[in-house]
């Protein structure tokens, strides 16, 4: 009974990861066919559609514009992470904290298409609509509430006496933060920056509504879907999926790590 | 060395949070060089005092100066009062010489003259050659050690110890305390310490303030402190004493007589207290532990049940309860013949006249004596 119940829960499991990774693996093998229309088995591999990205100035701008929008995100949210979690561990009184915590995640909450579409009427009355700004805008007020959890969490833990005895040691604000509160946290920020850079590098719905003509990759992609099948969609998927990827996995080392360290200590 | 204003001079400072009163009308005066002790039990606002002194807990009112100037977390004298936390507060991602230095660094003291200070400072609490280590490498009484340090290096006028041996084994504990006293006469600190340990205030401080819900029940030297206590809370939190709720019945040619729940004892006014005594007063009626006589006839006498007896050293410690007053403390030396009668169970308790006194109480207060564990208070004297 009981080994054909692990059975089953190893065959659910496999099934599962199964059903979670062969489109993207599919979509990874396909992006190496060289026929105009990818068929299995593949009778010519090739590098012919990256290339093809690669020379296409759209595909270009768009990944430069993802990665000048997932960069300030990260770092914009982390700041306001920080400085929301500061105030939320250290200054609110326990009364107060709930009420601030629901405010700053208010944008996490609203339907994504209803807040893009807010942030675009916003934008435009004061007049940030339409740019990259307003890209790195909307994507902040979305990722920021994230950051925050992540960075609290660790905050929380972090022993308040630790920047009394800075202070009392004659530390003004700013370097209690940068030389005691932030070495200790900087686990916490780098996985808060970097869930930001992913959330950001995948985000399509704000900032079709309030980029205007500048596009990120995701708004590339979906115009090259949109007019006419085009393989070279399979590179440029194989492309993002790997950036993610690879942060996500530097993501969990990093927690993984700053745990082992944690207990190490005790 | 005593000049005549006071270092550092608390006027009546008080702290709210927000329902907790931590510390009413709190006025203290430390002179330079004075070893002076917190003690209280947990809750009584110590901390939040030493914590105020250190500048990084507000006030919400009274004032502070310190050498005649008012002294508040942005005036430059703050930085004369260094302080050494209860949890220590090293910081864990420096090695020991850092953070050993990081209020010489932040103080702009060139690289090189640090690390001498460092160096120096390590040396003075037992712990060269260690400056490489991590914080969390080092041993418990180590990393006091380094706390230590941190707060020395400074040079500070006014050191502020909160618990700062809370944690730690009785015997690294000792060796501490004599580093701490070595510290204090060769550098002529004035201390504050803050602590919940009776034994570790006598043996340190030269002055001790006995606070209790944020208030100050008593100020005086050790001996005063133990031996003329000034409230009733204070004669019950010192441990030596056992403390009878009653009124006062009589005042006759320097004998008054308190009616508590146990009966009717005698005693004498205390020549330290100013205070008039008047019939029909809430009193607390104080006799010292080592003055009842077990088995003997006496002025005073009262009956009670053997509750406890515990051995230590050259003393027998006996709880035994009596009616009406609870748990009453005794000590017997062993040499005494009549250390074998204590087997049984009842026991005849007998007191002097002239070996007890009388506290007048103000109704509200002291209502009840604290809930010290009885077992704790007999180790706390030992």
């Amino acid at each position: 009974m009981k080994v054909s119940g692990t059975l089953l829960l190893r065959a659910y499991l496999c099934l599962a990861l199964v059903c979670l990774a062969v489109p993207v693996l599919s979509m990874i093998w396909l992006s190496f066919d060289a026929n105009q229309l990818p068929s299995i088995p593949i009778r010519n591999y090739s590098l012919h559609w990256y290339e093809e990205v690669w020379q296409n100035p759209d595909i270009r701008e768009g990944l430069i514009n993802s990665v000048i929008v997932g960069l300030s995100v990260a770092a914009l949210s982390v700041l306001l992470g920080l400085v929301s979690a500061y105030w939320l561990c250290r200054r609110l009184s326990a009364r107060m904290s709930p009420l601030y915590v629901s405010i700053v995640s208010l944008p996490c909450f609203a339907p994504l298409l209803l807040a893009g579409m807010a942030m675009l009427m916003y934008f435009q009355t004061i007049q940030l609509a339409g740019n990259i700004g307003a890209i790195i805008a909307a994507h902040t007020c979305y990722c920021s509430p994230f950051a925050l959890s992540l960075i609290r969490l660790s905050y929380e833990r972090l022993n308040p006496e630790l920047e009394c005895a800075a202070r009392n040691l004659g530390a003004g604000n700013f370097r209690t933060i940068f030389m005691i509160i932030v070495p200790q946290l900087w686990p916490a920020l780098a996985a808060a920056a970097m869930l930001s850079f992913l959330v950001s590098w995948d985000e399509f719905v704000m900032s079709w509504f309030v980029g205007g003509f500048t596009k990120t990759l995701p708004m590339v992609l979906y115009d090259m879907i949109g007019s006419s099948y085009n393989p070279s969609v399979n590179a440029v998927g194989t492309v993002v999926t790997l950036v993610s990827g690879v942060v996500l996995f530097t993501v969990l080392v990093l927690s993984q790590r700053s745990q082992t360290a944690k207990e190490a200590r005790e | 060395m005593h000049s005549l204003t006071p270092l550092l001079a608390v006027k009546s400072v008080s702290k709210r949070y927000e329902s907790l009163q931590a510390l009413s009308n709190l006025s203290l005066s430390v002179n330079a060089g004075e070893f002076v002790c917190l003690l209280g039990p947990n809750g009584s606002g110590k901390s939040t005092f030493l914590k105020i002194l250190a500048g990084t807990e507000p006030k919400s009112a009274g004032e502070i100066t310190y050498r005649g100037h008012v002294l508040n977390p942005n005036s430059p004298w703050q930085k004369d009062l260094v302080m050494v936390w209860q949890s220590l507060a090293l910081f864990p991602h420096m090695n020991v010489e850092d953070n050993v230095g990081f209020g010489l660094s932040v103080r702009g003291i060139s690289r090189k003259d640090r690390l001498d200070r460092v160096q120096q400072t390590l040396r003075k609490v037992g712990l060269a050659g260690y400056g490489a280590r991590k914080i969390h490498e080092l041993s418990g009484g180590e990393q006091q050690r380094v706390a230590l340090a941190r707060a020395l290096v400074l040079s500070p006028t006014v050191l502020l110890l909160d618990e700062p041996f809370g944690a730690i084994d009785v015997q690294l504990r000792s060796q501490l305390q004599a580093l701490l006293r070595e510290i204090h006469r060769s550098e002529g600190l004035t201390i504050l310490m803050v602590t919940h340990d009776i034994s570790e205030a006598l043996a340190l401080a030269e002055k001790i303030v006995v606070l209790d819900h944020g208030k100050v029940q008593q100020t005086g030297c050790p001996n005063e402190v133990l031996h003329q206590p000034r409230t009733a809370m204070v004669a019950d939190f010192m441990g030596q004493k056992n403390v009878f709720l009653g009124t006062i019945m009589a005042n006759k040619g320097s004998v008054v007589t308190v009616r508590t729940a146990a009966g009717d004892f005698r005693c004498q006014a205390a020549t330290w207290l100013d205070a008039a005594i008047e019939v029909g007063q809430q009193a607390a009626y104080v006799i010292d532990a080592a003055k009842v006589r077990t088995w003997s006839k006496g002025e005073n006498e009262l009956d009670a049940t053997i509750e406890s007896r515990c051995i230590l050293g050259s003393l027998t410690v006996i709880r035994a309860n009596a009616p009406g007053v609870g748990s009453i403390r005794c000590e017997v030396y062993n040499g005494d013949s009549r250390t074998a009668l204590l087997a049984s169970d009842d026991i005849k308790l007998a007191w002097n006249v002239s070996d007890a006194f009388v506290i007048p109480q103000p109704a509200a207060s002291y209502a009840e004596p604290r809930p010290v564990h009885s077992a704790t208070k007999d180790l706390i004297i030992a």
